[in-house]
């Protein structure tokens, strides 16, 4: 039953809004206490209103498909404004268009592809996965990977420099000036000290 | 005559910057310490000429000096006195006055804080610092002047830009060019800390005030710059990946990564050359930022041949890039780190895959700036990089830091013993899962979102965790209440908590992002008075349009009342033509924060005809109040960061007076 009352919430997502506002005041000691098993209960709870939550979009009204082409097109006289929402007379005049040719039951693409021969590519908000632009989503995915081959080098370097670390020099300098290590001894101290004192 | 005087201190000051850089470095080689004491003096010579000149351009603005060109450019007779500010700086040649006044004010400080105790970095610091300010100072000279006259003198100044003419410009641009500005200073003692060898960690501990004060400048001009995106340009959204707000955002990404970084040197001795690295991006990035919104060269590679600074600036940026990395080369030998790492599982080894994300998402935001003038340039097609692309990048990247932002706080210096590690995570991952399925709750669907609101009431958990344990184990030590023991965290550790406090700052920003980006609701009509629409759970009734006439502006008021299922309230957003900028007319945004919902009620009018009949873009942005809330306690976290602690010992000892309860203490 209570997936019903969750299906029927879906449409209205800023209603999220109230709930993330109430679970963002800082936790009581109480709530910090969870047990691992309710952890998981929870989890398996989420992985399943996950898969509810896959459902398909319903027909869009004139409005709708005018604003998500207007949202892929850049104002051509903006920075980076999309056409949607941008104030230029070129940009409302855009949008009339676009109106009248969805009205007119043209295609997402064509709409789009009729601003492309006219104003150029530079149109396109998102560059196309094509072409020269193709090299942008590769070199960009070429970073994440080269930072990942980055990591993994370090991680190798560490496994081979394991031995090493152990040496007795090094406990020296854990703490930038002896005070303050100090401070976290006892603080260390003090906090094993409560922790005993609310255990017994 | 206030030309004159003008571009006379502009002139001595630059030969003043220029003998400066020259005797310091002199003065350290062939070791003649008057030489390097002359230098000093040069620098708070530079300092006066500057402020001098900027007093005179500020009276030229003030007494509607209209033979000055860049007073006609930026002002008007009408203009109100605080945008007669605005317009010291809303123009190239007065930016970059400000830009050289600022590094001028921060360099003396430089000089009367640091001269005996960093004696041997000191005349390369001056050197570097000195060197930059040439630079900025020749440009103001020989390119681009604010004094330059006009001749005839016009009877009114053309005014400035009615978009800039906004209170978020009158404090957005200062912060974020001192920003800028100030990331000078850690390079500064970086580049001679390369020079002399001196590669140890003295300049990390000299620098690490002038490092986070970078930070906070960077952070307040980065938020204000959202804020008055958000008020000011009407497409219902704060960050559009612009490329002006890119070149803004990513020395702010290498200072993070850096104030981060550093901490690991100063307590391992390890990362040596990846702090070298970052705070010369950092320092380049700065310089790029300031170049891109001046050159023109983002617009297209065509308008930054015509521009006049813009090869000045290529050629500075080139050179500065090419010495830095030399000197880093040439001392690489000596940046061995003083440690290995110990384990995977530690503070250090999260601050290393920290650096990492945060260099990805510089490189990547920096190809999607560039790329554009890449397509021009090979293919002779300017191709356009949006929003879009950097959400699918960055987003990703961005949604990592937060999530390794909870971990990195769990994990001890060295190594962690993972039992410790999973104790930690039970209860904050409890948590966070606990939220998490609140939100699923009540509408969140997308894998992204859930993530996202994971990642953030995980990093949230986390450092509410922290503070915590350190109260209660205060509490005891102290023998105080609970909220007293609260308060003494910051005093126990100012750095680190300050800095957990900015966590619990960007967590709750990223809230803010997921609300406003995944539940934006947004609808664009054209209405007659009395028809109404309805946007998520608001009705919005068009009533009607006024029209209204000021002195140099004219102002038409449309009347909506939006009402919920709770309440009602009116909306009067407005469209302003200026005088002078009839081509231009402004829309004026009306933003209403509804309680408790949380949810910004965003209304612009588009355009209106004749017949009483407008167009608006009406947008629900849910949970935006809490970007400016995590913005500022990122901000405080910052301050308390930064504050200095008690006085150290060296200047207990330079004043001859012992200070005995800071060493004790």
């Amino acid at each position: 039953m209570q997936f019903y009352g969750t299906v029927g919430e879906r449409a209205h997502g800023p209603r999220f809004a109230k709930g993330a506002k109430q679970r963002h005041t800082p936790p009581r000691p109480a709530v910090a206490k969870a047990r691992s098993l309710a952890a998981l209960a929870a989890f398996a709870l989420a992985v399943m209103c996950l898969q509810l939550g896959a459902h398909p979009i319903g027909a869009q009204s004139i409005d709708e498909q005018t604003a998500a082409i207007a949202k892929q097109l850049k104002c051509p006289v903006c920075q980076n404004i999309p056409v949607a929402y941008s104030q230029s007379q070129l940009a409302e005049e855009m949008r009339e268009v676009i109106r009248d040719k969805v009205a007119q039951g043209e295609s997402e693409e064509a709409i789009i592809q009729y601003f492309v021969d006219r104003y150029g590519e530079d149109v396109l908000l998102e560059p196309r996965r094509e072409g020269f632009s193709l090299l942008l989503w590769v070199s960009s995915i070429g970073i994440l990977l080269f930072g990942a081959a980055v990591v993994a080098v370090v991680l190798w370097n560490w496994n081979q420099s394991r031995p090493a670390a152990t040496s007795p020099a090094s406990a020296a300098t854990d703490s930038p000036t002896p005070t303050a290590g100090k401070l976290e001894e006892i603080f260390e101290e003090e906090f094993a000290r409560y922790k005993q004192g609310k255990r017994s | 005559m206030t030309a004159n005087i003008g571009t006379a201190l502009l002139f001595i000051a630059f030969v003043a910057a220029l003998y400066s850089a020259v005797a310091a470095v002199l003065g350290a080689r062939l070791r003649v310490p008057e030489l390097v004491v002359s230098a000093r003096n040069a620098v708070i010579a530079v300092a006066v000429l500057v402020v001098l000149a900027a007093l005179t351009l500020m009276y030229a603005f003030v007494t509607h000096d209209f033979s000055l060109k860049y007073v006609v450019a930026q002002s008007t007779r009408s203009q109100p006195w605080p945008y007669l500010f605005s317009g010291f700086y809303g123009g190239q040649a007065g930016s970059l006055l400000y830009w050289s006044l600022t590094l001028a004010l921060l360099s003396t400080a430089v000089v009367l804080i640091h001269f005996r105790a960093d004696r041997q970095l000191i005349p390369y610091v001056i050197t570097v610092l000195m060197a930059i300010e040439s630079f900025i100072l020749m440009v103001l000279n020989f390119i681009s002047s604010p004094f330059e006259t006009v001749s005839p003198v016009p009877p009114d100044g053309r005014g400035l830009n009615p978009l800039l003419q906004d209170p978020g410009m009158l404090v957005h641009p200062p912060m974020l060019l001192a920003g800028y500005v100030s990331v000078s200073i850690p390079f500064a003692f970086a580049l001679a800390a390369l020079i002399t060898g001196q590669v140890d960690s003295r300049w990390l501990k000299a620098t690490r005030h002038w490092a986070l004060l970078a930070w906070l400048f960077l952070s307040l001009g980065n938020l204000l710059g959202a804020w008055w995106a958000y008020h000011v340009l009407g497409w219902g959204g704060y960050w559009g990946w612009d490329p002006v707000e890119n070149a803004a955002i990513m020395p702010w990404f290498a200072m993070t990564a850096y104030v981060h970084s550093v901490l690991v040197q100063e307590r391992r001795g390890m990362l040596k050359v990846w702090n070298m690295v970052l705070i010369i991006v950092a320092f380049n990035l700065a310089i790029f930022g300031t170049f891109v919104v001046r050159s023109g060269i983002l617009s297209s590679v065509h308008s930054f041949a015509v521009s006049e600074i813009g090869p000045y600036f290529f050629g500075f940026l080139a050179v500065s890039l090419i010495v830095s990395l030399t000197l880093l080369l040439l001392r690489l030998p000596q940046l061995r780190d003083e440690h290995n790492f110990d384990s995977m599982l530690s503070r250090e080894a999260s601050f290393l895959f920290n650096n990492l994300l945060f260099v990805s998402v510089i490189l990547v935001t920096f190809l999607g700036v560039i790329f554009p003038l890449l397509s021009e340039a090979i293919q002779g097609r300017k191709i356009n990089v949006g929003a879009p692309f950097y959400q699918q990048v960055n987003g990703p990247l961005l949604l990592a830091i937060v999530a390794l932002m909870g971990l990195g706080m769990l994990v001890p210096w060295r190594r962690g013993a993972m039992r410790a590690l999973l104790r930690g995570l039970r209860t904050t991952l409890g948590v966070a899962v606990l939220v998490t399925l609140v939100a699923i709750v009540l509408g969140a669907r997308s894998p992204w979102t859930i993530l996202s609101v994971a990642a953030c009431a995980f990093a949230f958990v986390v450092a509410m965790r922290e503070f915590h344990r350190t109260a209660l184990a205060l509490m005891r030590a102290q023998q105080t209440v609970y909220p007293a023991a609260l308060l003494a965290v910051f005093r126990y550790n100012r750095r680190r908590y300050g800095g957990y406090l900015v966590h619990v700052g960007v967590a709750i920003m990223g809230i803010a992002i997921i609300g406003s980006s995944f539940f934006q609701t947004e609808r664009s009509v054209s209405m007659r008075p009395g028809q109404s629409v309805e946007v998520g759970q608001y009705t919005v009734a068009y009533q009607g349009l006024t029209t209204w006439n000021e002195p140099g502006k004219q102002r038409t008021i449309a009347s909506l009342l939006v009402r919920s299922d709770s309440q009602s309230f009116e909306v009067a957003p407005q469209k302003v033509v200026y005088a002078n900028w009839e081509e231009q007319p402004i829309s004026e945004v009306v933003i209403k924060t509804v309680y408790p919902q949380l949810d910004d009620v965003y209304v612009v009018m588009a355009a209106f005809g004749q017949d009483g009949a407008a167009s608006f873009h009406i947008f629900v942005n849910p949970l935006v109040a809490f970007l400016w809330l995590g913005g500022a306690l990122l901000v405080i976290g910052g301050l308390i960061s930064w504050w200095p602690e008690a006085a150290p010992v060296r200047v207990g000892a330079r004043t001859g007076r012992l200070a005995p309860g800071t060493v004790s203490s």
